[in-house]
């Protein structure tokens, strides 16, 4: 090869190096703009293509009652909404929904017709509406989620635990009052997705979420049950108006039930009327008639005034007080202090408010928790009417010994009773007992809570006492015995006011039964109040029989020990075919718990 | 000349070694990066399952509380078991 060659070969190498720097050098360039220049704005660009955000609406909290049953849960359910814009022959499609979802055609049509390009067809759906709209193959209709709230034990408890709206917000209850711990919040998820927007990685990491919390309530969903089965068919029996019946611990003041009718349906709360869902144990109060009588015997006995042995006249059942004449049901005329609750003597018990006075009943009424609210964790409470004596007659004064011319809610009567029950320890009442988070860890516990001493256990042993009188054969409410079990409690008919008139009606009453069981240590507070019974009206007639079926059945299914001894001798059953073996093993079982 | 030779095999064999160990690097981030996407499809799927099976876990406890409830298996019991309970002098209470 020549030597000019040679140099022209070189002079290209060096010539194509040269291009090969220049072209490396402007890429380092790009680079360096790229990366550097543009760099955090041009990679902010390019995570907006491959992440995403996740908006999921969390589930509405769950409510179990105390034994961790559920009363309310939500789970997800299909909605179904259309896009008019894209629906074509709005009139055959609105026919062919409407016949599908049992809806209106015109509504239907109203809807297809929307201008908006989004409208709801029909909500929360049922699987069989799903299954017939899917057939249609309509364009421009579709499924989207949501939560729906169930309550399955329907009934049972609606009144306290309320209910949830179609958007999940509390309406009634503990819905209601809850409802900032139960509703859930809107949960955003950051994730990837690829060029089809399918999810990538769904790393889990939240960017904002709160976790509704579950609620467990002191309510028992079988008493609840029994109790509202028990006061279902009270009512219908003495055709009453509506019936209360709460059931409580009188130790602590928890709810365990809580039965109200008329009742409804929390799934289906819609079709009921708004005054059938009123919680009516804590919004509507009566004159709670004779039953008073029981808070005047503690106030009287804790003053020292009477004895239970005390004897007083009874005026042969007529007793003047200025130009008013009040009656007893029977002419009675001597009477011992356990008597006149006995038998509910209303001339007996001005006799002993008369030795009590009107301004110290007045401070023991308002120590029972009269007049003022109970502070039990449920919206819509009333406290009821307590006038000042100052404000009252002279006969004023002396009906409010037997429970005239004041007003109190079933609960405040529940409660005034569970103080007695309870040694004079006046209770806050409460429903929820406790909050939790989704995995079960306690956010925050409810405690019993004292609310104040009103008399001394001695006292309250004392009027238990007498109490107990009441359901004796002899007493007023006999019907509220309950078999085995010791009970003291005390009954009340009181007449209503006629709005018209303003004066006491011989046609409309409450009639009222209030107690605990056993007696002797008190596991329930019962009181039961039917509102205008038609009929026999009284406390003791219509009332007590609830008390007395809830009471035996829910001190059952709580295992309380009978307060009467057993039998030595064990009953012979031979009615079943295993009555032989039945009694085989009853023996046995006796037999071991003597020998040792 | 021939330890010039020599040395450039050497080097030869040491760019050679650099440009395989480069594109061993190169194919492993590949399959790395293919692996991880995969599995972020898996993780995303499995994740999808674990929120149908949560909600169908949820359907089941209304269906069991449902079930359960007083009044259906007080109905059920009387309905078709002829269940009633018992008289309260048909209650032994044992000591």
């Amino acid at each position: 090869m020549r030597i000019k060659d040679k140099r022209w070969i070189r002079f290209r190498i060096y010539i194509t190096g040269v291009c090969f720097f220049l072209v490396f050098c402007l890429i380092l360039l790009r680079a360096y703009q790229l990366q550097i220049l543009k760099g955090s704005q041009l990679s902010s660009l390019a995570k907006k293509g491959y992440t995403g955000k996740l908006t999921l609406t969390s589930q509405r909290g769950t409510i179990f009652d105390r034994n961790g049953k559920e009363l309310a849960l939500s789970i997800e359910v299909d909605s179904l909404y259309c896009n008019p814009k894209k629906i074509k022959n709005k009139r055959t499609t609105a026919t062919h929904l409407a016949r599908a979802l049992d809806l209106d055609k015109r509504d239907v049509l109203k809807k297809l017709h929307s201008s908006r390009s989004f409208a709801w067809i029909k909500r929360k759906v049922t699987p069989e509406e799903i299954k017939s709209v899917r057939e249609l193959n309509i364009t421009g209709i579709d499924f989207t989620n949501e939560n729906r709230r169930y309550y399955p034990c329907m009934e049972a408890g609606a009144h306290v635990i309320g209910f949830a709206n179609q958007d999940d917000r509390g309406l009634e209850g503990i819905e209601l009052q809850y409802n900032r711990y139960l509703e859930g919040q809107e949960a955003r998820f950051s994730m990837l997705h690829d060029a089809l927007r399918r999810t990538l990685v769904f790393d889990g990491s939240k960017i904002e979420e709160q976790d509704p919390f579950n609620l467990i309530l002191t309510l028992d969903k079988d008493i609840s049950y029994k109790a509202q089965k028990a006061l279902r068919n009270a009512v219908q029996r003495s055709r009453a108006r509506s019936g209360v019946c709460i059931v409580m611990r009188p130790q602590t003041g928890e709810i365990l039930a809580m039965a109200v009718v008329p009742e409804f349906n929390p799934n289906i709360f819609w079709q009921y009327q708004p005054y059938e869902w009123r919680n009516r144990a804590i919004t509507d109060c009566f004159e709670p008639g004779s039953t008073q009588k029981t808070f005047l015997l503690a106030g009287a006995l804790e003053e020292g005034v009477i004895s239970s042995e005390t004897v007083l006249n009874c005026e042969k059942g007529e007793y003047a007080i200025g130009r008013f004449i009040i009656h007893d049901s029977h002419p009675f005329e001597m009477l011992k202090v356990s008597e006149i609750i006995k038998f509910s003597s209303n001339i007996g018990a001005i006799k002993i408010g008369q030795r009590l006075g009107a301004e110290r009943f007045n401070y023991y009424l308002k120590q029972f928790g009269f007049g003022e609210k109970t502070g039990i964790d449920f919206p819509g409470e009333r406290e009821g009417i307590l006038r000042p004596i100052r404000n009252m007659s002279l006969v004023g004064k002396n009906t409010l010994y037997f429970g005239q011319g004041l007003s109190v809610s079933p609960l405040q009567l529940a409660m005034a009773f569970g103080a007695i029950a309870n040694g004079g320890h006046l209770m806050r009442p409460y429903i929820v007992k406790s909050i939790v988070d989704q995995k079960g860890e306690t956010i925050r516990n409810f405690y019993p809570l004292i609310r104040r001493d009103v008399i001394s256990h001695e006292t309250a042993e004392k009027v238990r006492g007498i109490l107990e009188g009441v359901v004796r054969k002899d007493g007023t409410a006999p019907k509220a015995a309950i078999k085995k079990y010791s009970v003291a409690g005390k009954t009340g008919t009181a007449q209503k006011v006629d709005p018209i008139n303003k004066t006491y009606s011989n046609k409309k009453f409450v009639a009222v039964f209030g107690g605990f069981t056993p007696s002797d240590s008190p596991a329930l507070v019962i009181l039961v109040a039917l509102d205008e019974p038609k009929g026999v009206p009284y406390g003791g007639v219509v009332a007590a029989p609830v008390f007395s079926d809830v009471g035996y059945w829910s001190l059952n299914h709580l295992n309380v020990a009978p307060s009467f001894p057993p039998p030595t001798r064990l009953p012979r059953y031979n009615r079943g075919r295993d009555g032989g073996q039945v009694n085989k093993i009853l023996r046995i079982l006796l037999k071991e718990k003597r020998e040792p | 000349m021939n330890k010039k030779k020599n040395g450039s095999i050497k080097v030869s064999h040491f760019f050679a070694m650099m440009l395989f160990l480069f594109l061993l690097a190169g194919i492993s981030y590949v399959w790395v990066n293919s692996k991880r996407t995969q599995m972020g499809y898996s993780l995303s799927h499995i994740k999808k399952e674990i929120g149908q099976i949560r909600e169908y876990n949820r359907k089941l406890k209304l269906e069991i509380a449902s079930l359960k409830s007083p009044g259906r298996l007080e109905s059920k019991a009387g309905e078709e078991f002829d269940l009633r309970y018992p008289l309260p002098q048909q209650i032994v209470f044992l000591p």
